[in-house]
């Protein structure tokens, strides 16, 4: 991987995904993560930091996104700057269903709670446009109910499909 | 805490917690269609749990409603919807209760807390209040209060219904304050819904003169009415969780004034008088009476 310093002091760590693929990072991004930032604080840096739950591909787009939200180094962010972020976002998650629920995944083990709340709304966002038919069909989904509980639970909140 | 299972999307587990927060970002109605989903979901959904991080979450990121009642002459049945707070956009619009639950055409709203309205039968005869869950439609029914409806030996009785929720406790209360006039005579009950039974509480002298307007009483959790007594004029507000009543006077500049309107906003009582309005700051203290603004000047009204 290969990563731009804008300042000489960056100190950088290394992850490693469930596949072994490794990924070097400035320390300050991957502390977006509040289990990554833990695992530095406990004195992890001099070795490289396994990240178990996560695949290469997932880690790496984990990595785009620490890197688009670490501190600015000049201090405080940019209505601007906020802004690009907030388009950068919607289209960083504007992925297929199956990265979008791995990277939901990762946000919830790494504990990255501005990526969590951007994964949880788009999911609800993809729930909400779709009937119950079509939430099983595209998440596998298996329907466990007799079409007569399903019929009796339906009656009771008619209104809400009219 | 409720204990941790996961729940499987495409060939994912996703632990309870995390679909938890995605149900969060859902409006109400959608997570009653999800509910049949499958019984997984039905299960997730229909937690104690999940309802109360539900609504935490939402009141963190919504902005306020505004409730509207209409009465609907076609279908001879009220509506009610709720307004954003900010663009007077109409966000859901819902029939009233069906009148066998003893809420007519009298039905009067008496406030709201949690996404819970409390209807109240404006009736002589009759004490029917009922809360209704706003977005699924739920209603419970409140038990009859103990006071008499029928007042032998007075010449007129006030009724107010306060409504609030009791922080410390977690309950949701009803209060019942009657006035009995000539002579005078003044009782109280409070009935907490998780009990679901009226119990008697200390009750001040006080001439009630109107309900307030507008939402939110649950937010300190406090109902309020305009009330005098003799000379004395205010506020009279009954504290849910301590359960007394207390008695904030008016300004001393607007007591001339008979025009004028109680309402909430935001967090506290507000009162328009003439062309100003006052909120006050704190319950109880008179001197936290502040004027907020000015209203005008008006150009010619068509």
């Amino acid at each position: 991987m290969s990563s731009t310093l804008c300042c000489s002091f960056a100190k950088n760590v290394t992850l490693r995904s469930s596949d072994g693929q490794t990924f070097e990072v400035e320390e300050a991004a991957a502390q977006v993560s509040q289990t990554i930032k833990r695992m530095i604080e406990d004195g992890c840096t001099g070795s490289v930091i396994p990240v178990p739950n996560l695949t290469g591909p997932v880690l790496a787009l984990v990595i785009e996104y620490f890197k688009k939200h670490s501190p600015p180094s000049d201090g405080c962010p940019t209505a601007l700057l906020e802004m690009e972020i907030k388009d950068w976002d919607a289209k960083f998650v504007a992925v297929d269903n199956d990265t979008l629920l791995d990277l939901t995944l990762a946000a919830h083990y790494l504990e990255i709670q501005g990526l969590l709340d951007l994964t949880c709304h788009r999911v609800a966002d993809i729930l909400n446009d779709n009937s119950v038919e079509k939430i099983r069909e595209i998440f596998h989904i298996k329907n466990d109910f007799t079409p007569e509980e399903e019929a009796e639970e339906r009656s009771k909140i008619q209104w809400a499909f009219e | 805490m409720k204990q941790q299972r996961n729940l499987k999307l495409m060939a994912k587990e996703l632990p309870e917690d995390l679909v938890t927060q995605i149900l969060q970002w859902l409006p109400v109605v959608s997570l009653l269609h999800f509910k049949c989903i499958c019984k997984s979901w039905y299960a997730l959904i229909t937690h104690q749990y999940v309802i109360r991080k539900h609504l935490l979450h939402n009141k963190k990121n919504n902005n306020t409603h505004l409730l509207l009642k209409m009465f609907n002459r076609t279908t001879n049945s009220y509506v009610i919807s709720t307004l954003s707070y900010e663009t007077l956009q109409v966000s859901l619009t819902q029939r009233a209760p069906p009148p066998f639950l003893g809420i007519d055409k009298e039905m009067c709203v008496v406030g709201s807390c949690n996404g819970l309205v409390c209807l109240h039968n404006n009736s002589y005869y009759e004490f029917n209040v009922v809360i209704w869950n706003f977005a699924t439609k739920e209603t419970k029914v409140v038990p009859k209060s103990n006071l008499p409806r029928l007042s032998s030996g007075h010449c007129s009785r006030y009724e107010v219904i306060g409504f609030g929720f009791d922080a410390k406790t977690n309950e949701y209360k009803i209060s019942n304050l009657l006035s009995l006039y000539d002579p005078n005579s003044f009782q109280s009950e409070l009935c907490s819904l998780s009990a679901n039974s009226w119990r008697e509480v200390d009750s001040p002298p006080c001439v009630i003169r109107a309900d307030f307007r507008g939402i939110d009483s649950y937010i300190n959790g406090m109902a309020s009415w305009e009330a005098s007594l003799d000379d004395w004029e205010g506020v009279l507000t009954f504290h849910m969780s301590d359960e007394v009543f207390l008695k904030t006077p008016l300004p001393d500049d607007v007591i001339y004034y008979n025009w004028r309107y109680f309402f909430w906003l935001n967090e506290s009582i507000a009162m328009a008088v003439s062309i100003y309005e006052w909120l006050l700051l704190e319950v109880g203290v008179k001197d936290s009476w502040t004027k907020l603004f000015t209203i005008g000047p008006f150009t010619r009204i068509d």
